[in-house]
């Protein structure tokens, strides 16, 4: 089922929470809702889902308008960010709640209920754990039990706020590769939302970059990721340095993208060896270029010749590599 | 180890050891208030009400007044309870699950009748209802008794316990937040699912807590009813009037018999209170580890 | 971010409403009613009945004896608050139980059992007697009585904040070298006192009106040991609606200009 948003704007007060966004979503697609806090994200996933109305503006699946559905009716499967899992129910009452709290009609029988319920603890790896309660459970595997949760009620769409936002670093890492794994399985149309620019690029088809309410760039990882639209979303997609050249204007390139050299040419800049920091199979040297406050950071493979004989307060010479450095007003 | 040293561990010594006679001291003056202040009197009770033996105890107690005057205070207590239950729960409903202007005045309205006092409770609803009160004409006319008879009871029951659930549950609610209830909705549940299968089940143990202390208030309350009760015994007295005439006609023995009674339906309380808390606090301390 | 208000959750309108409505019916319409009753008199007849020494020698005892009574539970409720936080000690658990007895046990209980306790041939009494002078029946047996049934305030407001005070804040204080009164003053005061000033404004409130446990210890004797509450109730046995309401509204304008002013110099303490 595909979303489309159009002219989507919330206020809070005085605060612009969004302003006019637009944005569609392919039937079929993960799509990561990525900025800093604070910039409407969320607030754009809970009015997909109807937890928030819009001030303005309309949400429509698959060419209907749903703006005026309740949240019942609008079939999202929705996973939130401390997962609200019922903490008086056991893991198995809490993925069988949606299917019991259909209408009588629709509802399906104990015994299909109980199948159902198990099938989805299958699907999440976590079928042995039925009858513990939340409390006992860790993070992820509570993430796991809010998504088998939300998918029993066979959603058409499925909305995860900061899906492993509350996860520590390494069980943050398995589940989103784990996620991208089910989503191939399941094909569901997937909305998620984080912070985590590394969380967006390995899971998500295509990335909404946001910033102050207002969509900065929509693209493929790769697309936002080497042809970034504007100055926010460079630096928001990874380490940026920022070479003033003159006129009011600056380049931005990343530490990797630097060509080093311990001989002056034309095309080099001068600057000072401020730190060497050995990181694992590459090495950060700081640079200070005259004339600029904000350091200059390179990142280049710790058997680099430029690194010969190299000692703080040395000075190196440097270039922006690649044709298509930023370059900006400031 | 230099001399320095050696003398400032000396003198931690020496503060350790103050410290813990200072603790001893402490425990021993607590228990020594709390004996005092909180034994003594259920002592005075117990062997005033056995002073002439169990036979005089238990015919003060089964005496047709005396059992009156019990079905009146578990009647008063049976309509007050449920109605500020359900009042509590709706108060602390809309103050807990939403934002609007105006909330801070409403908590401290539903907190008003704890500082008013019993006696003026009891006033107001004369002033309304008495004979020379505002309606006191038009009630006299449809033949209706409020003051002096049970809804004039029950009304200044209700009106000295209004807080007792809303205030458990306000800052309980507030805690939880509403995620719980917005994932219900969203799997499907309508309102009134959502409410009896996740926020009911959550604010269980506060609840019982707070209907538990409103109970207590109310089974004991005593100037708010006196003022609109009449004293008229066997139809408008509830236990704790029952024990103020026995103690005015100098018959103590009865007195403290059915004073000990309601003490005892205290200390019942009080367990129950204790138990409803330390599962409150259960919750907390496992929500806590998360 | 989760405290606001969703549009998903019903019941606004129903919950909101039916507690206005509720809270109208049974609380605010009739105290107002009772303001209403009042204006029938003249500034000058008002200012006549509260006036009359009687009344203000109920006023008098009834302010006085609720403020020595919240300020002796000022005292033992901080100190059966530090003891039930800081220690465990045999008979902890019953003491922590048994606090709330004042608030579960009815009042005339209490009274006639604190009566019978000071009552000049009581099991304390007698001493009194011995040493030639009287508890029950003067100001000091009521303030004795206000005492038990306000017993559990301080106690209660104190101890989860006490309990919210980590240890490591005074050890902290102790290892910069400040004397265990110094970290009393300049780590617990501050930290204890908003709490304990609303223990004490409630223990205040509840004493001033508190009628039940007192009546049987008073005496009851105009001028000396007739308390407010009781005026009120004599001016209504002698169906003088008129004077117990110029009474009623005293009492409660008395009482919420002090606790306003309890409430002022609590945000003014914790703003510090």
């Amino acid at each position: 089922m595909s979303i489309e948003i159009r002219n989507v704007s919330k206020n809070f007060n005085a605060f612009k929470a969004l302003n006019e966004i637009n944005l569609n979503i392919q039937s079929g697609e993960l799509v990561a809702l990525l900025g800093p806090s604070g910039c409407g994200k969320t607030t754009l996933l809970r009015i997909i889902a109807g937890l928030e109305t819009p001030d303005s503006g309309t949400i429509e699946f698959h060419g209907e308008d749903v703006s005026n559905h309740d949240v019942r009716d609008r079939n999202v499967g929705f996973v939130f960010q401390h997962y609200a899992l019922f903490r008086h129910m056991t893991v198995f009452d809490n993925v069988a709640f949606g299917l019991r709290m259909k209408p009588k009609r629709e509802r399906p029988s104990e015994a299909v209920i109980q199948q159902k319920v198990h099938e989805l603890l299958n699907l999440v790896q976590l079928d042995w754990l039925g009858d513990r309660y939340p409390e006992q459970l860790s993070g992820g595997q509570r993430q796991r039990i809010a998504l088998a949760r939300a998918l029993a009620v066979e959603p058409k769409v499925l909305l995860l706020d900061e899906p492993f936002g509350a996860l520590d670093a390494k069980v943050r890492k398995e589940l989103r590769r784990w996620l991208a794994r089910l989503h191939e399985d399941v094909h569901l149309t997937s909305v998620f939302v984080t912070h985590d620019q590394e969380e967006a690029m390995e899971v998500a088809d295509r990335i909404v970059v946001m910033n102050k309410g207002v969509i900065e760039q929509i693209g493929t990882p790769a697309e936002v990721y080497e042809y970034p639209a504007s100055d926010f979303v460079y630096h928001f997609l990874g380490d940026a340095n920022r070479l003033y050249v003159g006129n009011d204007h600056h380049v931005l390139f990343r530490p990797h993208e630097v060509d080093l050299s311990s001989e002056p040419s034309p095309e080099h800049k001068a600057g000072e060896v401020r730190d060497i920091r050995l990181l694992g199979a590459i090495t950060r040297i700081t640079l200070k270029v005259e004339g600029q406050d904000e350091l200059i950071e390179a990142e280049v493979a710790k058997d680099h010749v430029s690194l010969d004989n190299l000692a703080r307060g040395t000075t190196l010479y440097f270039k922006p590599k690649g044709g298509k450095p930023v370059s900006a007003q400031v | 180890m230099s001399s320095a040293t050696l003398t400032a561990s000396a003198v931690n010594n020496a503060a350790r050891r103050g410290n813990a006679l200072g603790r001893r001291l402490l425990i021993i003056s607590a228990w020594l208030v709390f004996a005092f202040f909180l034994l003594l009197p259920l002592f005075v009770v117990a062997t005033e009400a056995l002073k002439q033996g169990v036979g005089v105890f238990v015919a003060s107690i089964l005496e047709p007044d005396a059992i009156s005057a019990l079905k009146l205070t578990l009647l008063a207590v049976g309509i007050a309870v449920p109605l500020n239950l359900v009042f509590g729960v709706a108060a602390a409903w809309c103050v807990s699950k939403y934002e609007f202007r105006g909330k801070s005045i409403l908590v401290t309205l539903i907190d008003l009748p704890f500082s008013v006092s019993p006696v003026i409770a009891g006033l107001i609803y004369v002033l309304l209802f008495g004979a020379q009160g505002f309606f006191g004409p038009w009630l006299r006319e449809h033949d209706i008794q409020i003051i002096f008879a049970l809804p004039g009871i029950v009304l200044a029951t209700v009106f000295v316990t209004v807080p007792f659930v809303a205030r458990e549950l306000i800052p309980l609610m507030q805690e939880q937040g509403t995620q719980e209830e917005e994932a219900a909705r969203l799997l499907g549940a309508n309102g009134w699912q959502m409410f009896w299968h996740v926020t009911l089940p959550n604010i269980k143990w506060g609840l019982i807590y707070g209907v538990v202390l409103c109970t207590a208030r109310a089974m004991g309350e005593f100037g708010a009813v006196s003022v609109v009760s009449g004293h008229i015994r066997g139809y408008t007295n509830t236990l704790p009037l029952h024990v103020e005439i026995l103690y005015n006609e100098y018959n103590h023995v009865a007195a403290f018999s059915v004073a000990s009674l309601l003490l005892l339906l205290a200390l019942f309380i009080l367990l129950l209170k204790q138990w409803s808390e330390s599962r409150i606090n259960r919750r907390k301390a496992s929500a806590g580890e998360e | 971010m989760s405290r606001r208000t969703s549009p998903v959750i019903p019941g606004f309108g129903l919950t909101l409403g039916y507690t206005l409505v509720y809270l109208s019916l049974l609380v605010l319409i009739p105290l107002g009613a009772m303001f209403v009753h009042a204006a029938q008199l003249t500034w000058d007849q008002f200012w006549a009945i509260i006036s009359s020494p009687r009344v203000l020698a109920a006023l008098k005892l009834s302010f006085g004896t609720a403020f020595l009574a919240a300020i002796i539970n000022g005292v033992i409720g901080t100190l059966l608050a530090w003891v039930l936080v800081r220690y465990t000690f045999p008979g902890r658990k019953i003491i922590e139980a048994m606090i709330d007895l004042p608030f579960a046990l009815p009042t005339a209980v209490a009274g006639i059992a604190l009566t019978a306790l000071y009552a000049p041939n009581g099991l304390i009494g007698q001493f009194a007697t011995s040493l030639g002078f009287k508890i029950a029946y003067t100001p000091l047996g009521i303030t004795l009585a206000l005492t038990f049934v306000t017993l559990p305030f301080v106690v209660r407001t104190l101890q989860p904040v006490l309990a919210d005070i980590p240890r490591e804040v005074e050890e902290a204080a102790a290892c910069l070298g400040a004397k265990p009164l110094q970290v009393a003053r300049h780590v617990l005061l501050p930290a204890l006192l908003p709490a304990w000033l609303t223990g004490f404004a409630l223990a205040f409130a509840r004493g001033v009106g508190e009628y039940g446990s007192v009546i049987f210890i008073a005496g009851n004797m105009p001028m000396k040991t007739e308390i407010l509450p009781l005026l009120i109730m004599v001016q209504l046995d002698q169906y003088n609606y008129v004077g117990a309401t110029a009474i009623g509204v005293l009492m409660l304008v008395v009482s919420f200009i002090l606790l306003l002013l309890i409430n002022l110099l609590q945000r003014r303490i914790s703003r510090s």
